[in-house]
């Protein structure tokens, strides 16, 4: 294929299309950043005390850990919830695609907030899902399903769950309509199609959601603060406490930075393992 | 080897309240060629996969080999399948694409390595074998296709228009090396396609299929030659329909007339009715005439007359291809003759020049009449 020869000279003018993206994003994300990152090693005196102190207080190392350990169960459960939810709404066809999609993209518009609430009424102590486990005989007693690890974890998931759809749906829908068909009629059972030609294919997507999902949860913090208990304090409810009530502005950059830099370095691992391909698509 | 005979027993697929297929039984003969010839929407690619069990029938039965595959599942049926965009597994190279067969089948591990290796021979595509898909052109993905669907030595290959996606050079090529590969492993292959000059340069045998019914299944030779419908005649190669009359029948002969003229024809040129087997009976009336333009002749209106029914006409375009030319002429009674004479034609037949038209009425056929 021949490709249209662009006239001489048109690189600056790329630039200049790149111009106020880049403007918006240096003055409201790199420079804040920047800023924050100078904060942790300046205030209140010049240093690294801020994160000697962090390593050396076990509970920001605890509240550190909660964080991490919740972003990856919500990361492990939502792409596992939403790869069966993809694929089902790339199996059907029609009306049902749409109607799948539709309540998917309507828990999407609802907002964390509201959905985070919304949990207390059913997971509460005298919640729909404690009604029916004791009407149903599942259970003698209330089990308490908030307000611990559990909560938090399927709030995380409740909120996640219509990203991770949508990318695993859109890698989905990139694998040609044949392949499978191709790979039965070469003598692969359905099983053994979907886990040699299917699921290698969604690969990139599956990375993706898992990138975004871990990075995501990693900074959550109405979903611990609604449903979460005093157990999950999240590494952002310490940062909102540090500089909000206690006034250590210099201590909460220093959390802050560190989780900025957790968070470069789950991307860091993604784009190694996937090479961007997804990004740049992959054809 | 010995390809695998397959009977299909008034197969019918509905979708909701459209029928794509309707009560189609053929017989594919051990080690034919044969061809699907069918527009888009046709059913032709349905059928297709029903064969290979991608799509569920709501009716009939397909027997393959002696054996009711009807309602056996895809990967028990043993049946090539080269789809038309060859879905070729782009995570795969070549090599794994065409040892997936056998590694579903935990074919032994040199066993497997000799086969891939023989049929990479077979269609030709040395040096490739560790090669992506994405990293090959259209003809050599194709061949991958092609070596993937035979490595499993399977008796039947069902092939899906697979040479649409090619440029024509190619696609001429290809054409011949099917042809030749079909001599030489001896499967028997179901060709569908919407090219009637790929159905008839390569098959033993064509079924044209139309709205989901299938209206007739015979040699390339006899479907041009001896079309059965008026469908069959305007799709397989180029024709000139005429709506005429039979105004007698006797056993030798058939009396057509129409504004042309009024010519006998022999009985085994009328195909009313051909594809229900209802004979002739009712054969007197309205009927269309299939004429064929390289059986009209044209030659300068002073030229001596030929044999056949000669007319006088005018030359509305001629259109130089190459290999022959071809000729818009306007006849008596306001009809329009397609003409088709070898090399560069005749220099004074140009646009506007009077000419004759020589019929060779013999050759005509008489289908059923069209509706306009």
């Amino acid at each position: 294929m021949t490709r249209a020869t662009r006239p001489r000279g048109s690189v600056p003018w790329t630039w200049l299309w790149l111009l106020p993206g880049l403007a918006f994003m240096g003055a409201l994300f790199v420079l804040p950043i920047c800023r924050m990152a100078w904060d942790s090693v300046s205030d209140p005196v010049p240093g690294l005390g801020n994160y000697a102190a962090i390593l050396s207080e076990r509970l920001y190392l605890r509240v550190f850990w909660n964080s991490i350990w919740s972003a990856t169960g919500a990361t492990l459960a939502s792409v596992l919830i939403g790869y069966a939810l993809a694929y089902a709404i790339c199996r059907a066809s029609g009306r049902r695609r749409r109607l799948i999609l539709g309540l998917v993209m309507f828990s999407y518009v609802v907002g964390t907030v509201p959905r985070a609430f919304s949990w207390l009424v059913v997971l509460g102590d005298r919640g729909l899902a404690n009604l029916l486990l004791l009407r149903l005989g599942i259970t003698r007693s209330r089990v308490p399903l908030i307000y611990n690890e559990f909560g938090v974890l399927v709030g995380m998931i409740h909120v996640m769950l219509p990203f991770v759809t949508l990318i695993l749906l859109g890698s989905m829908l990139r694998v040609g309509a044949h392949l499978v068909p191709a790979a039965r009629t070469l003598g692969a059972t359905s099983r053994r199609a979907f886990w040699e030609v299917f699921v290698p294919l969604t690969r990139p997507g599956v990375l993706a959601a898992m990138m975004i999902v871990f990075v995501y949860s990693l900074g959550f913090y109405i979903v611990p603060a609604v449903l979460g208990g005093a157990g999950q304090t999240t590494i952002v409810m310490e940062i909102q406490e540090l500089a909000l009530n206690l006034g250590d502005w210099g201590l909460a950059a220093a959390l802050s930075t560190a989780v900025v830099l957790v968070s470069i370095l789950g991307a860091a691992m993604y784009v190694r393992t996937t090479g961007l391909a997804d990004v740049h698509g992959h054809e | 080897m010995i390809g695998a005979a397959v009977t299909i027993e008034g197969l019918t697929k509905t979708f909701d309240r459209f029928t794509a297929v309707r009560d189609l039984s053929i017989e594919v003969r051990a080690g034919e060629f044969l061809s699907v010839l069918g527009a888009s929407g046709s059913g032709k690619s349905t059928v297709l996969r029903m064969i290979a069990g991608l799509v569920e029938p709501s009716a009939g039965r397909i027997v393959i080999d002696g054996r009711d595959a009807t309602r056996l599942p895809p990967e028990a049926r043993g049946v090539g399948m080269v789809f038309q965009d060859y879905a070729l597994f782009p995570h795969m190279s070549v090599r794994q694409n065409i040892a997936f067969p056998l590694r579903m089948r935990r074919t032994p591990r040199a066993m497997l390595a000799r086969k891939v290796a023989q049929t990479i021979d077979l269609v030709g595509i040395e040096g490739l074998a560790e090669r992506r898909p994405a990293q090959l052109s259209g003809g050599q993905q194709q061949r991958v296709a092609l070596a993937r669907a035979l490595v499993f030595e399977p008796k039947l290959l069902l092939l899906d228009e697979p040479l649409s996606a090619l440029d024509k050079g190619l696609r001429d090529y290809m054409k011949a090396e099917l042809k030749t590969l079909h001599r030489r492993v001896g499967v028997t292959v179901v060709y569908v396609t919407h090219d009637q000059s790929e159905a008839l340069a390569m098959s033993d045998r064509v079924a044209v299929m139309h709205h989901g019914n299938l209206l007739d299944v015979d040699t390339p030779a006899r479907l041009y030659d001896l079309p059965g419908s008026r469908y069959i005649a305007g799709f397989v190669g180029d024709a000139n329909l005429i709506e005429g009359e039979i105004v007698w029948t006797d056993p030798d002969w058939a009396t057509i007339s129409c504004a042309l003229g009024a010519w006998r024809l022999a009985p085994d040129r009328v195909r009313m009715d051909a594809g229900s087997g209802a004979g002739r009976a009712r054969s007197n009336g309205p009927a269309t005439i299939v004429i064929r333009p390289e059986d009209v002749a044209v030659a300068a209106a002073d030229a001596p007359a030929s044999a056949g029914i000669a007319l006088p006409c005018e030359v509305l375009e001629a259109l130089y291809n190459g290999s022959y030319t071809l000729y818009a002429l306007r006849c008596q009674a306001g009809v329009t003759l397609s003409a088709r004479a070898p090399g560069q034609g005749d220099a004074r037949l140009a646009p506007g020049s009077r000419a004759t038209a020589s019929l060779s009425v013999g050759r005509s056929v008489v289908v059923e009449p069209g509706s306009a």
